[in-house]
């Protein structure tokens, strides 16, 4: 599995990593970018930020905008799970059978191995233009 | 869609939601306040960036990576779910399969399909 930013995205704001400008932080199968994890820092470090926070920011957004944001969104969960798709890829590389990784998610060997050897949904490559 | 951060967890190192760890949204992934505050650090210092380049993961054992899984998923299935309310959200305001397929640039049909057949079942929690 690789490790560059260049070929990912922040799941935060949906533009592309860069090493110049954007450096990214990866988590689960998330990422932030620099900027991101600024704005995050100053939100949750200020009361009234955090208040003004706590709306659904959804409910102001009008249709058209809502729709704007879906393709990030699918892109940030085919991001995701790409990640868990090569999680689980290196786990099997190691020899690990499907009744200890269905032993880890508390779920059969058959439930484990259904999941993950059905087809990945389509590759995370939707991000937004910078 | 409710809004909500109840059985939210970070998306970075899987805590979960609480009162002294706050978690901040995305597109459906979540960041805790002990993670904004590492990344926030971290990223602004290349030296530290530098270092990080080789995958965490090849000094994982096996073991390691297991204990690591259930919390992948979880934070996945979270995005997954998000998705789904944000379309559940838009056919409520009356928007049309049609309109959701032209935003994901697929067809009115491979919308529909997607959306609704039944939402994946949280694998850990079948048993």
């Amino acid at each position: 599995m690789e490790n560059l930013t260049e070929r990912h995205f922040c799941s935060f704001c949906g533009l592309q990593g860069s090493d110049q400008e954007r450096r990214l932080l990866g988590g689960l199968g998330a990422f932030i970018c620099q900027q991101c994890a600024r704005r995050a820092d100053e939100t949750l470090n200020d009361d009234a930020t955090w208040a003004a926070n706590q709306r659904a920011p959804w409910h102001d957004m009008s249709d058209e905008e809502l729709l704007q944001v879906l393709p990030r969104i699918t892109a940030s969960g085919a991001q995701h799970d790409d990640f868990l798709h090569d999680w689980v890829d290196m786990i099997r590389e190691r020899a690990v059978s499907w009744h200890q990784i269905g032993m880890a998610l508390g779920v059969s060997r058959q439930a484990a191995w259904q999941r993950f050897t059905r087809t990945r949904k389509a590759p995370a490559t939707a991000a937004v233009e910078a | 869609m409710e809004f909500t951060r109840d059985g939210k967890s970070c998306s970075f190192c899987g805590a979960p939601w609480a009162e002294d760890n706050k978690l901040i949204g995305g597109f459906g992934p979540q960041i805790c306040h002990r993670c904004v505050s590492d990344a926030h650090d971290l990223l602004d210092d290349p030296a530290e960036m530098d270092r990080r380049r080789t995958p965490p993961w090849d000094d994982l054992t096996v073991e390691q990576m297991l204990n690591t899984l259930p919390d992948i998923v979880r934070t996945s299935d979270q995005v997954d779910e998000f998705l789904h309310g944000w379309v559940g959200l838009l056919r409520e305001r009356g928007v049309s399969w049609q309109q959701i397929g032209l935003a994901l640039g697929v067809t009115r049909q491979a919308a529909w399909q997607r959306f609704t057949r039944a939402k994946r079942a949280g694998i850990a929690e079948e048993s």
